[in-house]
């Protein structure tokens, strides 16, 4: 009954989750600690941190961890299984959808248009990243240098890059 | 892209999509950067202006990004097998990763040293994904509609500080209205 139950409020969660990341913490807080009463304040607090460091979205691993917290294993897969259930079926639906609108003037007009936006978006996710994660300027510096090397490099492998981010930071930060 | 094995294809996506979540730090627009190099220019699995669309698509659609963008890929390429493999595998690292630590009540985020890893793998996403809206910036096609709308898309996400969904309605209308496609 519980897994049922913990399926259902994910799959909720997860249709009014729009925008990713940032965008899911009030939704989440709202429905599981304060009508639900699943997860207590500080509970929620400590698992935003976990899922804001570890990979994956963060939206997925907050789901993840609820569920695990509320039905152990098979509560992390249910809940994530639901969370990620009808994002599915509309990405797949759009997916069919768009795949036979290339032609179409209108999808172009609309897509050509969503494009300069979601240009915008990028800009406004590495501004938010940066503000949110970095505390002092080497952070700063060491995104710096993994953008010019990103531009200039064509054939560096990103995760190559990623990692030695991350062993940079071992050791500098 | 090549003629191979259906199987074999829905194989090599489901290793693309494992192995770039599990470098997905900072929500799934760290993916961006790396599926990017790996579908576009190494396997060239699509084009530049498809993976544009996957990532334009996917970002405006309920969801997180990285599930969207495996489930357009997916299906792009190999079509609803594809799709549901891609999801399986961006699926898997974190949801183990996430048991682990839950399991043992973890609190090796509070190594100092993990934290460290994390925060300059995060700096990279940040330089990598500006990489990655330089080369978007650079490869639209700008007339007078998409200047304006960009500033117009600025100003409203950094200055009025409206929620982005909005401004992606805002400039889909304006776009299928006074757009001019490409």
């Amino acid at each position: 009954m519980l897994l049922i139950k913990i399926f259902l409020e994910f799959c909720k969660i997860g249709i009014i989750a729009f925008g990713g990341g940032n965008a899911i913490f009030p939704i989440l807080h709202r429905e599981v600690v304060e009508s639900l009463h699943w997860i207590s304040e500080q509970d929620f607090l400590y698992m935003v941190s976990i899922a804001e460091t570890t990979p994956g979205p963060i939206g997925m691993n907050l789901s993840t961890f609820i569920g695990y917290r509320l039905a152990r294993f098979s509560g992390a897969v249910i809940a994530t299984l639901g969370y990620d259930f009808l994002p599915f079926l509309i990405m797949l639906f759009v997916a069919i959808t768009v795949v036979k609108l290339q032609e179409n003037k209108i999808y172009q007009r609309f897509l050509s248009a969503v494009m300069v936006v979601v240009l915008v978006l990028l800009m406004r996710a590495v501004y938010l990243m940066a503000k949110g994660g970095f505390h002092d300027f080497r952070p700063y510096v060491l995104s710096l240098i993994a953008f010019i090397a990103f531009v200039k490099f064509k054939k560096l492998n990103p995760i190559y890059l990623l990692i030695i981010c991350g062993l940079i930071g071992m050791i500098c930060f | 892209m090549k003629d191979k094995n259906p199987l074999k294809i829905i194989f090599e996506l489901f290793s693309i999509f494992f192995y770039v979540a599990i470098f997905t730090v900072g929500g799934g627009i760290a993916m961006v950067p790396v599926l990017e190099r790996i579908m576009v220019e190494k396997k060239k699995y699509l084009s530049d202006k498809e993976f544009t669309e996957t990532f334009s698509i996917a970002q405006i659609l309920p969801g997180s990004l990285m599930l969207n963008m495996a489930t357009f890929t997916g299906y792009k390429i190999a079509k609803f097998l594809g799709a549901l493999f891609c999801c399986i595998a961006i699926t898997i690292p974190p949801l183990t990763i996430i048991t682990l630590i839950a399991m043992f009540y973890g609190n090796f985020i509070e190594f100092t040293l993990v934290k460290k890893l994390m925060l300059g793998i995060l700096a990279g996403v940040v330089g990598e994904v500006a990489g990655v809206a330089l080369n978007m910036f650079k490869k639209t096609k700008f007339n007078t509609f998409k200047v304006l709308l960009f500033l117009f898309s600025f100003a409203l996400m950094f200055v009025l500080r409206v929620n982005p969904i909005y401004v992606v309605i805002i400039g889909a209308l304006l776009g299928i209205l006074l757009g001019k496609g490409d």
